[in-house]
């Protein structure tokens, strides 16, 4: 089973909605107590509508990426203000104290769990708390995330008459009937502003794939597992980025890592073809270029342990790479047909071209920061004579075979490789880096196998 | 064959002690090999070789982690650049040669009875890291 994500929360919510709308439409309630739990659970979605426009807005607004003054979230504030008059103050709100049993119950929890979901990204004070945090910082992804919302509420208001007529006909007065649905025009009108200030509506939302953190990893399958890992180690890679005892080791760990998924990726272009990676040159190179940063990182001491978590998750990744993408041949399985496979694989294999990419940009990041501390050393016997010379302390250690803070020359030349690595290769930087072969051999002797997917038992 | 490693490697094997810094000794020469030979072989084939690396370097960090002047006080002696006429899988059995003997110098320092201490978890782990490396080095 997939991990859930924020679109799954939400298109369970519609599923519901849209359940409660069908029921309250083909059938009176039999009884007015049935009619009165269907007004609650009615109530409790709306103020959840309300709620979650604040789990959208708030985060934004608290890191100052949001001023208040974009046009649909104005329109947003004020129709979760409209909801709000309709619903009452009361906190928590009586919805939250009795278990769903109807459709729109249901829809109004599951809304609130999407909230949570989204609250798990922030601290309370707005502070980050995993890389997908980077989606409030998009207006377009706010934008379009309101938007989705305020059609969910239209959708609800929309229902309000039938549920009127069906609450008169389960013979409650019509004074209980108002008390229950006050004239919800005002929230109407704030539902049309919303979703008319959004030009384009289809524009897609990081929101969307946004799931938990710390989600087990799933071993069912290979693609599962990667894709599984790659999140994990890329929340790792940015939630240590600012910590000081950062370790030079763990900064040649993923640089392997990134190395490898290129390679991987170059593999599975040669033997499919697909148009949906990169081609296999481009990623041969950059692999090359990665293997590069690992090598230069390897003169770096690492007084502090490499970081065990991150460690933990890189060797069995590179198993599954193998797995999924070999570099040599391998015996075709027949019993999942290929297309599906291939697909299924491509896509993993994207998403952890595009995760090893931010994981690259955050580590170059990290070895920046060591750099301007002061906290990257080496072994003086590793430096070579350009960094030494005018420099007599530095060359007095290099004779001494002792440590020595990494000067800024060397610095700089390993920063211009993590740079290299980071950027688009040319065809002049593919050719220099395979000084034995030409780049298209490499991706001739890499094409000739069959991808291997099938699920795993005993895991 | 690998002339141009072999002999140094040989002496190295040889002359190196029996010693936590013999055994560093050892990792760094190969770690360092393992690097060199990454860069010269094509790219998909050099992966193995990075991730061997990557395995030496973790081996020898293990050491230094439990003993940190062994950094300090043990020669990092590297076999030196590969020419182009060197045979790389030459080479390469010559870096697994290193591997194998470090895991016999490990097998005579870690203590025969509890392991649990700083110095047999570290020479655990980087028996753990040295069999990845082998395993990695025999792949082909």
């Amino acid at each position: 089973m997939s991990p859930i994500t924020y679109a799954d929360l939400l298109t369970q919510v519609s599923g519901h909605i849209e359940d409660g709308a069908r029921r309250a439409q083909v059938r009176r309630f039999d009884t007015s107590a049935q009619a009165r739990e269907a007004l609650a659970a009615y109530h409790g979605l709306l103020a959840a509508l309300e709620a979650h426009t604040w789990a959208i807005i708030r985060p934004a607004r608290l890191t100052g990426a949001s001023t208040g003054a974009d046009p649909t979230e104005r329109a947003s504030v004020e129709l979760a203000a409209a909801l709000r008059t309709a619903t009452g103050t009361q906190d928590p709100h009586p919805s939250l104290l009795t278990p769903p049993n109807h459709p729109w119950a249901h829809a109004a929890w599951t809304l609130r769990a999407a909230s949570d979901l989204l609250a798990v990204h922030h601290t309370p004070s707005g502070r980050p708390r995993s890389p997908d945090a980077q989606a409030w910082t998009d207006p377009t992804s706010r934008a379009t995330s309101l938007v989705q919302l305020a059609r969910l509420a239209g959708a609800v208001l929309d229902v309000e008459d039938t549920l009127a007529l069906r609450a008169g006909q389960a013979g409650l007065s019509w004074a209980e009937v108002s008390r229950w649905l006050p004239s919800l025009d005002d929230a109407r009108r704030r539902v049309a502003a919303v979703t008319t200030s959004e030009p384009d509506p289809t524009k897609p939302s990081a929101f969307a794939r946004l799931g938990l953190l710390g989600e087990p990893v799933r071993t069912d399958t290979p693609v599962h597992e990667l894709t599984d890992r790659i999140t994990r180690l890329r929340h790792l890679t940015w939630d240590r980025m600012g910590r000081p005892g950062h370790s030079p080791a763990t900064l040649r760990d993923l640089a392997t890592l990134v190395a490898a998924v290129n390679a991987h990726c170059a593999a599975h272009h040669s033997a499919l073809g697909t148009a949906a990676l990169p081609n296999g040159t481009v990623l041969i190179g950059r692999a090359r270029r990665w293997q590069e940063v690992t090598r230069d990182l390897a003169d770096y001491l690492s007084p502090t342990p490499a970081d065990r978590d991150i460690r933990t998750q890189i060797r069995p990744l590179i198993t599954v790479l193998r797995e999924i993408s070999p570099l040599a041949s391998a015996t075709a399985r027949t019993d999942v047909p290929r297309q599906a496979r291939d697909e299924v694989a491509t896509a993993a294999l994207r998403a952890a071209l595009a995760g090893t990419e931010q994981i690259g940009r955050w580590a170059h990041q990290s070895f920046e920061r060591l750099a301007s501390r002061g906290h990257l050393t080496v072994r003086a016997s590793t430096l070579d004579g350009r960094y030494v010379t005018d420099e007599p302390a530095l060359a007095a250690a290099k004779l001494a075979g002792t440590r020595a803070v990494a000067p800024p020359a060397r610095l700089a030349a390993s920063l211009a490789l993590y740079t290299e690595a980071l950027q688009a290769p040319n065809t002049h930087t593919v050719h220099r880096l395979a000084p034995r072969f030409e780049a298209t051999t490499e991706a001739m002797v890499i094409a000739r196998r069959d991808m291997v997917q099938s699920p795993r038992s005993g895991r | 064959m690998s002339a141009t490693w072999q002999e140094p490697a040989d002496a190295l094997v040889e002359h190196a002690p029996p010693t936590w810094h013999g055994l560093w000794a050892l990792l760094f020469a190969a770690g360092h090999a393992a690097h060199t030979l990454a860069l010269t072989a094509p790219t998909v084939q050099g992966l193995d070789l990075t991730i061997a690396a990557m395995d030496l370097h973790q081996a020898r960090e293990e050491l230094e982690w439990a003993l940190p002047r062994v950094a300090d006080e043990a020669p990092a002696i590297s076999l030196g650049l590969l020419p182009a006429r060197d045979d790389a899988d030459s080479a390469r059995a010559v870096l697994d040669g290193l591997v194998v003997a470090a895991l016999d110098r490990i097998v005579n320092l870690a203590p025969t009875g509890d392991l649990g201490a700083p110095e047999g978890t570290a020479l655990l782990a980087a028996t753990r890291a040295l069999r990845s490396a082998h395993t990695a080095l025999s792949r082909r």
